[in-house]
């Protein structure tokens, strides 16, 4: 009997001990003393593409990556647009834009870059009908006078050029009607896709061929880790060196440790609380007012936002070409009390609020600290947690009463946001008025910028007094580094980019 | 013989076409379409049409479903709508990280659950008997998410002995192995110790002792052979619930699994994909099924004599 007993001790024991005898090599950064080596980037949700020509050409985590590979004709520089493929523009006529191209850049297998290679990414932006199409609508011919002069008319003039096309990259013209070429793209940025595996990872290496200053980092190596608290364990374990998108939660806990750096930064991100106007009672909008008048958005920012947003000032965070600071909704119950009587709901009313799972920020606790406030004023608001697609399916048909979700003006410019949403042939949220149409649509055919930002103020401001949606709150973004990775700037779009980074 | 296994056959191809059938219309009943998902909400409403087109939504219900089954009898689910690849391939590599996963859990819990579980029958009521009880319970009845996030807490945040998540080498597998493999463990184990009990005090065994074998041969061949039946009949369906079942593991460690891909499928409504998933979970499972059915026939001569 002891015989067996000790036999099959043994054999447990030692399966144990071979499980967690496989020694793991904690493979730290592979720094090698002059800043190069690997960054290892978790980023916070998966990236499913590499070509920002189609479907994903708005989505934040392929722009992350693809920014690295390609470069746009001009660039946003501290919320100026700055020349950067294209040396210089000018205006011919108001429906014409004519870029000069500089003439020294070659893609990283060592073909010139050239006009036709603009007019083949624009074309296949137009043609990918992906959700930044619309912004070319207009666009009427694309020309190629010489290899360096790109020449854009559009059938109505079109003042929101410059800030589209910071968000247009150049591919060449002779792959990029070739998908597999988005498998392992290349660009003139200063980093190339060595590999790519859909929704998992992305490995990046050094472009030699780059005309700027050459990045420190050798590779760059993104992993998707699903789980915050997984990607805050491989952060604080030392198996990867930046993330990104943490909860403010998790970033209370994070400042505290000496091996990490949190940096907290504006950005072009805003929630919001839309009512369907087209829906009662928020066709009053005197009902929409009380709604706002009725919240305490101060104590619930303060509480549940610590450093991951600040109060907003208008309907565009302030770091947006266009946003304006607007007169504030003061916390007032009585004023909104005295609002819904005016509309005729002295006793308040039922409705509902949907949101998807995961869209915003702490966006659970936010919606139950709302729907408190609102009950004080007696307006009951149900609560809808919905799946992406069908919040989607329904925010489409106009089947709601409110949404609360979050937005990012990713161009930086007002016209993304606000004519994206708030015309009125853009139902999006049953509101309608020509007066905002008509202004929406004379600051998109301004050529004057300085013009274009007076009237996005105006336009602002309707949105604002009208209450269209609530505007509680703009987002900070963050991005936790380990000590060591060195020339992180972050930028308002909250697409970290690492082409300056070097590790020590 | 012969005949019993052809007729398993037949059943198991038209249990298949019922989960084919299922999966294609549930997929459609719900709320979301697949080329808004995939545009979102700032797309053309003609590209929107086009995509739908492109996809072969526009086709009636019906017309819809019937190609669905000719392409799908050659192995051929379309491409996915979210990840640039084919159904086929997507599911093929998703399944193998499965696989592996599975496949070290499995094996975990029949070693650790053979030896435990003969070591508790034993001594009954004994010291290490009542261990082993009271640990099978915990295991059992711990979400295997929180036995994950521990499992990290302890070996990769405080030991520095595992990565923490990922898939990139064997060490990576080990933690959400374990955490896959416990809950198997402790009803492998709680099986081999009462069916242990049960037989240990049959007249063949006492016989097998009074021939003078040694007490390992007795239990480790005459006495294990008799409870074989329910242990592999709970292992076959288990394993069966460790690839489908895999997801939440595979979320806690990042693991690029098949329960993820159908997960992240679903919500993107990715029709293919999730077609594609669902019907080779469905497949695995009837395979192995039938292998369980048939590993009976051979394990048990009563069986053996009514087939």
């Amino acid at each position: 009997m002891r015989s067996l007993t000790t036999r099959l001790g043994a054999l447990a024991l030692v399966g144990v001990l071979g499980l967690t005898a496989c020694s793991f090599d904690s493979d730290s950064t592979t720094g090698t003393g002059d800043g190069a080596g690997t960054l290892r980037v978790a980023n916070p949700t998966p990236v499913v593409s590499l070509n920002p020509f189609a479907a994903n050409s708005a989505d934040q985590p392929t722009l992350t990556v693809v920014q690295e590979v390609f470069e746009t004709l001009v660039v946003r520089d501290n919320g100026e647009i700055a020349p950067n493929l294209a040396e210089s523009w000018t205006n011919p006529d108001p429906l014409t834009w004519q870029f000069a191209l500089r003439d020294d850049v070659t893609f990283a297998d060592g073909t010139p870059l050239t006009s036709a290679d603009a007019k083949a990414s624009l074309q296949a932006l137009i043609d990918g009908k992906g959700p930044l199409a619309g912004l070319w609508a207009t666009v009427e011919e694309i020309g190629t006078p010489d290899e360096h002069t790109l020449t854009i008319r559009t059938s109505s003039a079109l003042g929101t050029v410059l800030s589209n096309l910071t968000l247009l990259w150049i591919a060449p013209a002779a792959k990029i009607t070739d998908s597999a070429f988005f498998d392992a793209p290349y660009g003139t940025g200063p980093f190339k896709v060595s590999s790519f595996t859909a929704g998992q990872s992305v490995e990046l290496v050094r472009n030699d061929a780059y005309r700027g200053d050459q990045p420190k980092l050798a590779t760059i190596s993104y992993r998707y880790i699903p789980e915050v608290s997984g990607r805050v364990t491989a952060l604080t374990n030392n198996e990867i060196d930046v993330t990104w998108g943490l909860p403010p939660d998790q970033l209370t806990g994070l400042r505290g440790n000496d091996a990490l750096t949190v940096q907290s930064f504006p950005t072009y991100a805003n929630y919001y609380i839309w009512f369907n106007s087209s829906r009662e009672p928020f066709t009053d909008a005197r009902v929409r007012r009380a709604m706002w008048h009725a919240v305490d958005f101060a104590t619930i920012s303060g509480s549940l936002f610590d450093q991951a947003g600040t109060p907003a000032t208008g309907p565009l965070p302030e770091a947006i070409f266009g946003a304006a600071a607007q007169n504030p909704y003061p916390y007032d119950p009585a004023k909104a009390k005295q609002l819904l009587t005016e509309a005729g709901y002295p006793n308040g009313f039922t409705t509902s609020m949907m949101w998807s799972t995961g869209c915003c920020t702490n966006g659970n606790s936010f919606a139950d600290a709302m729907i408190s406030d609102w009950a004080k004023v007696g307006i009951v608001v149900k609560p809808e947690e919905l799946e992406r697609a069908t919040w989607l399916d329904k925010l489409l048909k106009l089947d709601w009463n409110s949404t609360m979700t979050t937005g990012s003006t990713i161009t930086g410019d007002a016209d993304f946001t606000l004519a994206r949403l708030y015309l009125s042939t853009a139902k999006r949220n049953g509101y309608t008025n020509p007066a905002l149409d008509e202004i929406l649509l004379a600051a998109r055919a301004e050529l004057d910028q300085d013009k274009r930002a007076d009237l996005y103020a105006q336009a602002g401001k309707i949105v604002w007094d009208d209450a269209v949606g609530i505007f509680p709150l703009d987002l900070s973004g963050n991005v936790v580094l380990r000590t060591g990775v060195n020339g992180f700037t972050p930028t308002p779009n909250d697409l970290p980019s690492f082409a300056g980074v070097s590790l020590s | 013989m012969l005949r019993y296994a052809l007729r398993r056959l037949a059943i198991s191809a038209l249990v298949l076409f019922g989960a084919a059938t299922v999966v294609f219309f549930a997929m459609r009943q719900v709320d979301g379409d697949p080329a808004v998902n995939q545009l979102g909400p700032d797309a053309d409403p003609a590209a929107v049409e086009a995509l739908r087109r492109e996809y072969g939504l526009d086709a009636a219900p019906v017309v819809q479903y019937v190609r669905f089954l000719q392409r799908a009898a050659t192995f051929d689910f379309g491409d996915s709508f979210r990840l640039n690849d084919a159904a086929t391939s997507l599911v093929l590599t998703h399944l193998t990280a499965t696989a592996a996963l599975a496949a070290t859990a499995f094996t975990i819990a029949i070693v650790l659950g053979f030896a435990l579980g003969a070591l508790a029958a034993t001594r009954p009521n004994g010291i290490v008997d009542r261990v082993v009880s009271v640990l099978s319970m915990l295991t059992q009845s711990l979400p295997s998410f929180w036995v994950g996030i521990m499992l990290i807490l302890v070996f990769s945040r405080w030991l520095h002995l595992l990565p923490s998540s990922g898939a990139g080498s064997p060490a990576a597998m080990v933690m959400p192995a374990v955490t896959l493999a416990l809950p198997l463990l402790s009803v492998v184990l709680r099986l081999v110790r009462s069916g242990l009990l049960d037989v240990l005090h049959e007249d063949y065994v006492v016989t097998a002792r009074a021939k003078g074998l040694s007490e390992t041969r007795v239990v480790g061949w005459h006495a294990m052979r008799n409870m074989l039946i329910p242990v592999v009949t709970v292992a076959g369906l288990e394993f069966g619930s460790l690839l489908g079942g895999a997801v939440i593991v595979e979320t806690v460690f990042a693991w690029p699994g098949i329960g993820r891909l159908m997960t992240d499928a679903i919500a993107a409504r990715d029709y293919s994909v999730v077609q594609a998933c669902v019907i080779t979970v469905a497949a695995v499972f009837i395979v192995i099924n039938l292998v369980v059915d048939l590993l009976y026939v051979r394990l048990d001569p009563r069986v053996r004599e009514s087939v």
